[in-house]
């Protein structure tokens, strides 16, 4: 019976992720129309959508490596947000990872990606943010900014049409970006979040923190009986993938359904040396 | 009970399990298999087999990460924003461009306006009088002749102000690395997206 009661409370708990993420949408989308983009938000959200409240950090990152200087409020913001939340920003808080939870909802056939490329954010994230702006500067055509699909999403795609609305001369996007977001689009049919799987390099550096991150998956062995109802559930891995924290987990929550696993912070009293041992799981 | 000896096709002894007499070691075996061992884990508690770390050390580990991080995050974000922000005054040398009047030469030992090299001893005419004009005497509407001169002054500035526009305000439009490898403020700051160029 408890076991009945604490698992209808980790249900609702899921039920409310569209709600949260929509409610961080209006902080992210900012209808009082301030503009404070000396912060660096936590999210992947281009900062030049007409309607960004917050500088976008990967933005930040890759113009920061063109200009050679170290962007240190960004690292700030994301060594902080990381060490609290680790990955759960891209399930919750993220407009990007909302966009695609929303187009994922059509009732196409999903397709779960091989858990290998999700190594593919990191070479995003090395080759794209960083090291490509140090060397060629803002002006090479593989800088990030360039080929970001958020970009041309939140962007270019409203830049065009206000300027066609003011009769001016329209700047369109190149056709890279525009084949990119397409591309990106349609994926987004047919996989689950296909950008925050393979190419995102924020979520490369949250996923980074799932491992020392103050909230985190607990596994507790004494309550799994392998029903698998956890591999089952997670929509971002492959079953063969273990549980709980890993790279490739956005923490949506939707495997605490199963009473294995439960969301917790280091903090929590623990029952016994294995299940404190079974969140983090990386010890070495 | 008595292990199982063999002979060898040489005579030497074997022990079932042990090593044979004539052969080295299987050190790399050994350390493939330890190797093995002390990297498996439980794939229920997600613990290492062979761990010898004591479980205090990795409860404090999971504690004390975080919040290293986190202190790291927060100093960062002060040091960014506060300590940046206090202006750094450093004294630079400007190059400056002024005009000065240029004196004209005067050729010695002849009166102005006379020249050397006029046939029968007329005068000659300064350069740029009009036909007409009083024979050593300047035009009237002639400007003094000036000459370019490059100065250097020194002046004091804020070091720090485009990093920490950089920084804190993300003003991205208008700021560029010159050819030099130094930061500067484009005087014509683009329209459009800063971070999203087409």
């Amino acid at each position: 019976m408890v076991n009945k009661n604490s698992r209808r409370e980790k249900w609702r708990l899921a039920r409310w992720r569209p709600w949260v993420q929509a409610s961080f949408l209006l902080v992210w989308l900012d209808p009082l129309m301030l503009r404070w983009h000396g912060v660096c938000a936590p999210v992947f959200h281009c900062y030049s959508c007409p309607l960004a409240t917050f500088a976008c950090p990967i933005g930040i990152l890759a113009n920061s490596c063109a200009l050679h200087i170290i962007p240190l409020l960004a690292i700030g913001v994301l060594l902080v947000v990381g060490s609290l939340f680790g990955s759960l920003i891209c399930g919750w808080v993220c407009p990007f990872g909302f966009l695609q939870d929303l187009i994922g909802k059509i009732p196409t056939p999903k397709l779960r990606l091989p858990g290998w490329m999700g190594w593919t954010r990191y070479a995003v994230l090395v080759g794209l943010v960083l090291v490509i702006p140090y060397y060629f500067g803002d002006g090479n055509w593989y800088f990030f900014c360039r080929l970001c699909p958020a970009g041309a999403l939140e962007a270019s795609v409203p830049y065009s049409v206000q300027q066609s609305m003011a009769e001016k001369t329209i700047v369109w996007p190149t056709i890279t970006k525009s084949a990119i977001l397409i591309v990106f689009l349609l994926a987004t049919l047919f996989t689950w979040r296909p950008w925050c799987t393979l190419f995102c390099p924020l979520g490369a550096i949250f996923s980074l923190c799932n491992y020392v991150s103050l909230v985190f998956l607990r596994f507790q062995p004494s309550n799994c009986n392998d029903c698998e109802l956890c591999r089952d559930l997670c929509k971002h891995r492959d079953p063969s993938q273990r549980r709980g924290s890993d790279l490739r987990c956005i923490r949506c929550l939707e495997c605490v359904q199963c009473n294995a696993l439960s969301i917790g912070t280091v903090f929590q009293k623990q029952e016994n040396l294995v299940e404190i041992s079974s969140g983090p799981l990386d010890e070495s | 009970m008595a292990p199982l000896v063999f002979k060898t096709s040489v005579g030497s002894a074997r022990v079932l399990g042990g090593f044979d007499s004539h052969s080295p070691p299987p050190f790399f075996s050994i350390l493939l298999r330890g190797f093995l061992a002390s990297t498996m884990k439980n794939p229920l508690s997600g613990l290492r087999f062979l761990s010898m770390r004591p479980a205090r050390w990795s409860i404090f580990g999971f504690r004390f990460v975080p919040l290293l991080l986190f202190g790291v995050g927060t100093c960062t974000i002060l040091y960014g924003g506060f300590f940046h922000r206090l202006p750094v005054t450093e004294t630079i040398e400007e190059e400056f461009t002024v005009a000065e009047p240029v004196e004209p030469e005067m050729p010695m030992g002849m009166p102005p306006g006379m020249g050397p090299g006029m046939p029968f001893g007329l005068p000659g005419m300064a350069p740029g009088m009009p036909p007409g004009g009083m024979p050593g005497m300047p035009p009237e509407d002639s400007q003094p002749p000036v000459r370019f001169v490059t100065k250097i002054k020194t002046v004091e500035t804020t070091a720090n102000e485009l990093e920490w526009n950089l920084n804190v305000l993300m003003t991205f439009g208008g700021i560029a690395l010159n050819e030099k490898g130094e930061l500067v403020r484009l005087a014509v700051s683009t329209e459009g997206p800063a971070f999203c160029p087409t």
